[in-house]
């Protein structure tokens, strides 16, 4: 590219002087006629050319630029077919990879494909086989059916069989048991009848024995009888002679008591007259007292009546004064009681006739009712009568205008079938409809019938009923009537029952409302409990499976809030051995919880920082100290004075060559000004010498 | 076999009973999210798709209480069933739906079907189902962790099983009860109700 850009550069200059020179001759060629004319237009001439070849070279660097710019792009062409090339390159290098790849892959295929076919084949024929070996397994199944056919039947009859056994067996060994029963049973009985014969031997023995020591029982006893008949002899004699004995040994005393009673005898008798005496006198005595008694009571009765007579005299005397009338004998008593017994026979006559007019005024009374009763019904039946006869009419005007009305209808609507008749042909069609509803009509007029029919006859039992009840009103009002006038001639004891009669119906009639008020109440609560789910629990009761999952939830609630609770619980404990500042604690194993905490970062970080601090503080603070020793040393020994600070803001100096130790200076810092310490004015506060 | 028969014996009509039990139950826990809905698989049953659980320890619990049901139901001595939902944080009874259950003691003497479509049977179940899915939406929600129990109220003098114990009604206090429909299989009938904590606002 150098060489070109030389070989244009040369070439440049080369026509640049090929041009330059070509002006030369043309300015050559032309000078001798115009070169005396003007040297300016020489140097105009010049000029232009000048120009021009700047033009040209301008033109001229404009081609190299544009030269070198096709060599740039040709040489970028170039880079980029470079890089294109080295892409196919590559990409053909992929391609053949890829085409190698496609091609074991479609081996591959192609190998699979193979093997498709061959497992296919090997399906079909499994699957042919599969069928082959079904049919063979339903025949199998068929027979193995057949079998246990067989079989379930060859079961039954074993069954059968075995049962029969069983039973042939149950009777065999119920015989058997039987017979062993009875077996025993003779056995038994034989043993029992030797026993018994035994005993019979026994017992026959013991007879005959008995029966020898009877008869020499017997002999004894006659014996003993002939000593006891001789005993009792002896003790019949034994006791007369006693008894004798007594009785002659009682003799005397027998005489002293004679005497003695004798004596008492006639003592007795002089008493006994002596009473006798003394009970008539007493019984003469009674009957005077009981005559006394007698004569008392006859004055008491007489003083009585003696009063009671004067009173009537009294009253007798004083009838005059109290009737009013003109008494003064007894005959004019009996003038005005004649009198008024005839007024009162005047009296009783008038009741009399009252009494037969009332029963009059009542009997026609009574006729009068049943005349009203007669009549009432009577006009009842005509108010029923007319009723009906009214209803008839109306049933009949609107029958009629139904009538009117279907007619009108009928009218119109044949009239509309003519006037169609006219025009279409549908004639057929027309009169099945007529026919139609003339059907329909008549069904409905016969229906109508029939519910009139029906009508009228409820009607008529409405009738009747309402003259039933009429007339058992009126004889329910006859009855009060009755029960009025028969009450009025024993007012006070039935109004009364009555009235009580009728509060107890009432109160009665109250409880019972508010009992099934209660009732409905109590049904209401019952459902409601029912609803909510109450039960009886003597009819029912209430049963759920133990392991159910609210029971589970909650186990598993209750594990999880211990778990957490322990857990918290070792948690506060780590916490706990943290805050005390120990080290990092070991798990804690409890339960098998293990809480290891492992120690953040942060914290180790923390702690060591703080360790360090701590550490440099401590430096620094010794450091401090002994630099300030140091410091104070020092101007102690050079200025040869000592501060000290005792308490704040006060300061004793003492001097190196002061006489006492203990001589020294106090000074305070009064800070009114804010000004630093060393211009502070400090005032002498004391000045300590001490003395020896 | 009572699919293909025309008329419902007493055995026929206790497994129907405990089948719908069964289903019901199922949809019970699945709309009230007592379990999550991941752990139910759907299925077809009575023409309507419905949600049954796939939860071994639940599959199990449930099989066995509805075998026992099965055999009360046989034997005419199971009076109610009542599924009680509990929170398990304050242990408060929240719902409790309860299935009373009439039993026609007459079908125990005579062996004869009765005569009642099978399919008439089991629209009456879907309308159920039906209103168990629908009551969702008055029943309030249950927003604490809950669980569930199912009790059987049965006659008194009802030997109790291996498993079984007594238990209280656990009854709410203070419930709003509303009752739903109700099926017959002309032996059994059963009666649904659901009564649910008052919520105070």
């Amino acid at each position: 590219m150098d060489i070109d850009d030389d070989t244009t550069v040369f070439a440049t200059l080369k026509s640049f002087k090929n041009f330059i020179s070509l002006p030369d001759a043309s300015l050559n060629q032309g000078e001798p006629a115009p070169a005396q004319s003007n040297p300016l237009q020489r140097q105009y001439r010049q000029r232009i050319e000048l120009l021009e070849a700047a033009e040209k070279v301008q033109s001229k660097t404009q081609q190299i630029h544009e030269d070198q710019e096709k060599r740039q792009m040709a040489m970028s062409h170039k880079r980029a077919r470079i890089e294109l090339e080295k892409v196919a390159s590559l990409s053909a290098r992929d391609l053949e990879r890829e085409v190698d790849r496609n091609q074991e892959l479609l081996g591959r295929i192609r190998r699979l494909e193979e093997r498709e076919v061959e497992s296919s084949k090997s399906l079909s024929e499994q699957v042919e086989a599969n069928r082959a070996l079904r049919r063979t397994q339903e025949t199998l199944n068929l027979r193995i059916m057949e079998r246990d056919a067989k079989l379930n039947a060859s079961y039954q009859t074993v069954s059968i069989l075995k049962d029969e056994i069983r039973e042939l067996k149950q009777q065999i060994q119920s015989k058997q048991n039987i017979i062993a029963n009875q077996t025993l049973a003779t056995q038994g009985l034989q043993e029992q009848m030797e026993l018994q014969q035994r005993k019979y031997q026994e017992v026959s023995q013991r007879c005959q024995d008995l029966q020898s020591a009877s008869s020499t029982c017997s002999d004894h006893e006659l014996k003993i009888k002939d000593l006891e008949r001789k005993l009792a002899l002896q003790e019949q004699d034994v006791v007369i002679v006693k008894n004798i004995k007594s009785e002659v040994a009682k003799v005397p005393e027998m005489e002293k008591a004679l005497r003695q009673l004798r004596e008492e005898n006639i003592y007795l008798r002089e008493t006994r007259e002596n009473v006798t005496l003394l009970k008539e006198e007493t019984e003469g005595l009674r009957r005077k007292v009981e005559r006394m008694e007698k004569l008392k009571e006859e004055m008491v009765t007489m003083e009585l009546e003696k009063e009671k007579i004067s009173q009537k005299l009294q009253a007798w005397e004083n009838l005059g004064q109290s009737t009013g009338l003109d008494i003064q004998k007894p005959e004019d008593l009996s003038r005005e009681v004649i009198k008024i017994q005839q007024r009162e026979i005047a009296l009783k006559q008038q009741n009399y006739t009252l009494t037969s007019g009332c029963r009059s005024v009542e009997r026609s009374k009574a006729d009068l009712q049943g005349e009203l009763l007669v009549q009432r019904s009577k006009a009842l039946e005509e108010q029923k009568k007319r009723e009906t006869q009214e209803s008839l009419v109306r049933r009949l005007q609107k029958r009629v205008l139904l009538l009117t009305k279907e007619r009108d209808g009928m009218r119109s609507i044949l009239e509309s079938y003519d006037s169609e008749l006219s025009t279409n042909d549908y004639t057929p069609q027309l009169t099945r409809r007529l026919r139609e509803a003339e059907d329909v009509l008549s069904k409905t007029q016969n229906h109508n019938a029939e519910m009139e029919v029906q009508l009228t006859k409820a009607q008529e039992e409405v009738g009747a009923l309402k003259l039933q009840v009429q007339t058992m009103e009126l004889d329910l009002e006859s009855l009060k009537k009755q029960q009025a006038s028969v009450a009025e001639g024993n007012p006070l004891v039935t109004t009364e029952e009555i009235n009580t009669l009728r509060l107890k119906i009432e109160e009665l009639e109250a409880e019972r409302q508010r009992l099934e008020e209660q009732n409905n109440v109590l049904e209401l609560r019952l459902e409601r409990h029912d609803l909510e789910g109450d039960y009886d629990p003597v009819k029912t009761k209430v049963l759920h499976l133990g392991q159910n999952p609210t029971s589970m939830a909650k186990k598993q609630r209750l594990e999880e809030v211990e778990a957490l609770r322990e857990e918290v619980q070792c948690l506060r404990e780590h916490l706990r051995s943290l805050q005390t500042g120990g080290a990092v604690p070991a798990a804690v194993g409890d339960l098998g919880v293990t809480v290891n905490l492992p120690p953040s970062q942060e914290i180790l970080d923390l702690r060591k920082q703080i360790e360090s601090a701590e550490l440099k503080n401590q430096r620094l603070k010794e450091v401090f100290q002994k630099k300030i020793q140091e410091f104070r040393t020092v101007c102690y020994v050079l200025t040869g004075y000592q501060i000290d600070i005792t308490t704040q803001n006060q300061y004793r100096l003492t001097s190196l060559y002061a006489e006492h130790m203990d001589d020294s200076l106090l000074f305070k810092h009064m800070s009114r000004v804010p000004s630093s310490i060393t211009h502070a004015r400090t005032h002498v506060v004391s000045c300590n010498q001490y003395h020896n | 076999m009572t699919s293909t028969l025309k008329g419902i014996t007493l055995k026929g009509s206790a497994e129907l009973v405990a089948e719908f039990f069964s289903f019901g139950i199922n949809s019970i826990l699945y709309q009230r999210g007592i379990y999550p809905p991941e752990t139910f698989s759907r299925v077809t049953q009575y023409d309507m798709s419905l949600q049954l659980t796939t939860d071994t320890k639940l599959k199990n619990y449930l099989a066995n209480v509805v075998s026992q049901l099965k055999e009360w139901l046989f034997d005419c001595t199971v009076q109610k069933l009542v599924l009680v939902i509990t929170c398990l944080e304050t242990n408060e009874v929240l719902e409790r739906w309860q299935f009373d259950i009439a039993c026609d003691k007459t079908a125990k003497e005579s062996s004869a079907p009765r005569d009642k479509s099978i399919k008439s049977i089991q629209e009456e179940i879907r309308s159920v189902i039906r209103q168990i899915t629908a009551s969702v939406t008055f029943l309030p929600l249950l927003e604490t962790a809950c669980s569930f129990d199912l009790l059987v109220y049965t006659d008194k003098d009802l030997e109790v099983p291996d498993k079984w114990e007594e238990s209280g009604p656990q009854i709410i206090d203070q419930s709003e009860v509303v009752r739903l429909r109700s099926f017959t299989t002309s032996i059994h009938k059963v009666n649904s109700m659901v009564a649910y904590k008052r919520s105070d606002f």
